[in-house]
């Protein structure tokens, strides 16, 4: 691959632009490149006014999540050999508002998240240290999908966040299972209510988009789909 | 965030979707064909109870152009394929619910294994009604 | 009421696979080579279970099919007011339908 890359990436400045544009760059390749550093390499020696996200550089933050070559995916952790190709298109996530290039609005995600309570919240009753054995079949699939790092992939590759502004999305829906499924949590019954409605868990149509997109490799609509077994279930009088 | 910036995020959103994902594609043609035979279904019902209630002579000339005419033969054919996608695809759909299936790579292989079945299912019967 | 009506679109699902299937298989795919006609409906409504079979059909097929439509509506944005008047308009067809259905199922039998 020693032939430059050919990248069209995404500008949209609403202080200057009527409309968004793409610009074009021709970007020399180097062993291992990611596509985090097709954007630095653009931004240093290019046009110093493209604006994007990036922090860790390692996949653990989060922030450099960008539709890249038709899906979302983490910068730093997309190879640019990985795409097979030479020509690669690179837009902010779709499904949010766009503050500028490559940088959205992650607002509308957090309120989401944030409704769900995304925290554990200790019952006052517990004297001993473990009540739940961390290998134990109690603990279900919680501890595979733990690892989120609230990227946005998933969010931004569900069409139900696209059609549907109220939807949840599967972040929030991922994470209220973690702590619903979690015995020693104290407001799951409360939790439950809350992803129990048009615009929770029912809009979830198992597409698997964002279980695709993850780089965690979590699977939300796993999540999805046990989240419905225990909405139905309540309403037989089980709370499981 | 100053008000430039939140004039600015609600300026414009990509409707940009993932268009080589199996699972959402066979989201699409689920919800197509379900729409599709929901206007049958009514269609059917009406024209049928409306027959039926016409009397017999309105209703065995209706039934023989609906189960004579070439036309109508093509589409009992798309019928059949729309009732066998719509159907394969619900028993898919029903594994996740019980919770069979639900990965990534699983629920790939269970579309297209149904849709293997679909295409033997809809040959078989096409033949069928070809008097084969 | 999301989840009651979410298990009876799978419940109806399953009862769908089967009845569908040897509806199609009996009355769309007739043996016979001339097409049916009303004096063969009105022999085969005779027996309650076949009438009561055709019956059931119609009320879970409807079901199934408004209940999918409802939630198409849903996935798309839409304000309080709306969900209420399309739900509303959604069971009146439903009940429509299906009592027209059955009135023409009836029909066929003398009382």
């Amino acid at each position: 691959m020693s032939k430059p890359l050919q990248v069209k990436v995404f500008r949209f400045n609403p202080e200057s632009d009527v409309a968004p544009k793409f610009d074009d760059f021709e970007v020399p390749v180097f062993d291992n490149m990611a596509v985090l550093d097709v954007v630095i390499h653009i931004q240093n020696y290019l046009d110093r006014t493209l604006s994007f996200r990036f922090s860790c550089r390692i996949g653990m933050c989060g922030s450099c999540a960008m539709y890249v070559n038709g899906r979302a995916r983490l910068a730093c952790r997309t190879q640019v050999s990985s795409l097979k190709t030479r020509d690669i298109t690179i837009m902010p996530l779709p499904n949010f508002p766009i503050i500028r290039d490559l940088v959205v609005d992650m607002e509308p995600f957090f309120d989401k998240w944030k409704k769900i309570k995304p925290y554990y919240v200790p019952r006052r009753e517990m004297d001993e240290p473990v009540t739940v054995q961390p290998n134990s079949n109690e603990r279900e699939f919680i501890d595979d999908m733990l690892d989120c790092i609230t990227c946005g992939c998933c969010y931004s590759a569900c069409s139900m966040v696209a059609t549907n502004k109220d939807y949840l999305g599967p972040a929030a829906l991922n994470r209220a299972y973690t702590l619903i499924a979690d015995k020693r949590d104290a407001i799951r019954v409360e939790r439950l209510k809350v992803v129990d409605r048009s615009y929770g868990v029912w809009r979830c149509h198992t597409q698997f988009n964002c279980a695709e997109v993850c780089p965690k490799n979590i699977v939300p609509t796993r999540s999805i789909q046990n989240l419905k077994r225990r909405c139905v279930l309540k309403k037989f009088g089980k709370f499981k | 965030m100053s008000n430039t910036h939140v004039i600015s995020a609600n300026a414009f959103r990509t409707r940009s979707q993932m268009w080589d994902a199996t699972g959402m594609w066979a989201w699409i043609l689920h919800r197509i064909t379900g729409l599709g035979l929901v206007f049958y279904i009514i269609l059917h019902t009406i024209l049928m109870a409306g027959s039926l209630l016409s009397g017999k002579e309105d209703f065995d000339s209706t039934l023989s152009i609906l189960m004579g005419h070439p036309l109508f033969e093509f589409l009992d054919i798309l019928l059949l394929g729309t009732v066998f996608y719509h159907g394969l695809n619900g028993i898919r759909i029903l594994l996740f619910d019980i919770g069979i299936g639900v990965r990534v790579r699983t629920q790939k292989s269970l579309f297209w294994i149904f849709m293997g079945v679909g295409a033997i299912l809809w040959s078989w019967s096409i033949l069928l009604k070809l008097g084969w | 009421m999301h989840a009651w009506t979410w298990v009876l679109q799978r419940v109806s699902a399953v009862i769908l696979i089967i009845a569908v299937g040897l509806h199609i298989g009996f009355l769309h795919f007739s043996n016979t080579a001339e097409p049916l006609n009303y004096g063969e409906i009105v022999v085969r409504l005779k027996t309650p279970v076949l009438i009561v079979f055709d019956i059931l059909l119609l009320i879970f097929g409807l079901y199934h099919a408004l209940y999918g439509l409802y939630s198409v509506f849903l996935d798309f944005d839409s304000g309080k007011k709306e969900r209420v008047v399309v739900l509303g308009l959604l069971v009146c067809v439903g009940l429509g339908i299906v009592g027209f259905g059955i009135f023409g199922l009836l029909s066929t039998r003398s009382l």
